[in-house]
């Protein structure tokens, strides 16, 4: 999902001196299931010294968009992440890294990152991504028998 | 009156915002300042009365002074109300 520009100066100026900065909306469906545009939106904190996997970073791309996808692997150098509805793995930086999300309105409901079944979602939603791929490989073949 | 501290402007997407400057931001907190609010926001860092405002704000800009007094008594109600004012 992206993050408006013009929001994401302010943010970075805050979390740059510790402050949480919540809740903002965003644009996009690459979160779904999770986080539905004009619905739901984040609470954005300063990065903790090392990201761990299934946390939701907040990044800027070579190209100046920002993005919030999660963590799903940690490597030497760099972290991979992936949007739960996307399917490309991104390659990401450290020095990419803006902030992390501690937290979400999804409805009118907050819910903190450290909840159990936030966290059982987030481990079976990553966990089912060759299931998902699978099913969009499948998708795409049977719309091309309709063609 | 004088505004309280624990308040900054801020341009954010071309407008002057107020952020509260202590814990945590909250973006339902964030105030949109028009550009005579902004002026009377700055002139209310230091102590400053109702009428002393008025002539400020019609030094600052071509109004007339029923104007500039509305103007100001508005903002000045406004500011009481959320508790801005120390």
């Amino acid at each position: 999902m992206i993050l408006g520009d013009e929001l994401m100066e302010l943010v970075r100026s805050q979390v740059a001196i510790g402050r949480k900065v919540r809740y903002l909306p965003f644009r996009g469906v690459s979160m779904l299931p999770m986080l539905r545009q004009g619905k739901d939106s984040v609470e954005i904190a300063p990065l903790p010294e090392k990201l761990k996997k299934y946390d939701l970073p907040v990044y800027q791309l070579p190209s100046g968009k920002y993005v919030m996808h999660r963590v799903v692997a940690i490597k030497d150098t760099h972290y991979v992440c992936l949007g739960d509805n996307t399917y490309e793995y991104e390659t990401i930086y450290p020095e990419q890294m803006i902030g992390v999300v501690s937290a979400f309105r999804r409805g009118d409901k907050r819910i903190e990152v450290t909840a159990p079944g936030y966290r059982l979602y987030a481990k079976i939603w990553v966990g089912l991504f060759p299931v998902r791929k699978f099913f969009r490989g499948t998708k795409k073949w049977l719309r091309r028998l309709l063609k | 009156m004088k505004l309280k501290d624990g308040f900054i402007l801020r341009e954010v997407a071309g407008q002057t915002v107020v952020l509260p400057t202590g814990g945590d931001l909250d973006l339902s907190m964030m105030i949109t300042l028009n550009e005579t609010a902004k002026f009377l926001w700055e002139a209310l860092q230091n102590e400053i009365d109702e009428a002393a405002l008025v002539a400020a704000l019609l030094a600052e800009y071509d109004v007339d002074d029923a104007t500039a007094k509305a103007c100001v008594a508005d903002f000045v109600a406004k500011l009481k109300e959320n508790d801005f004012l120390v």
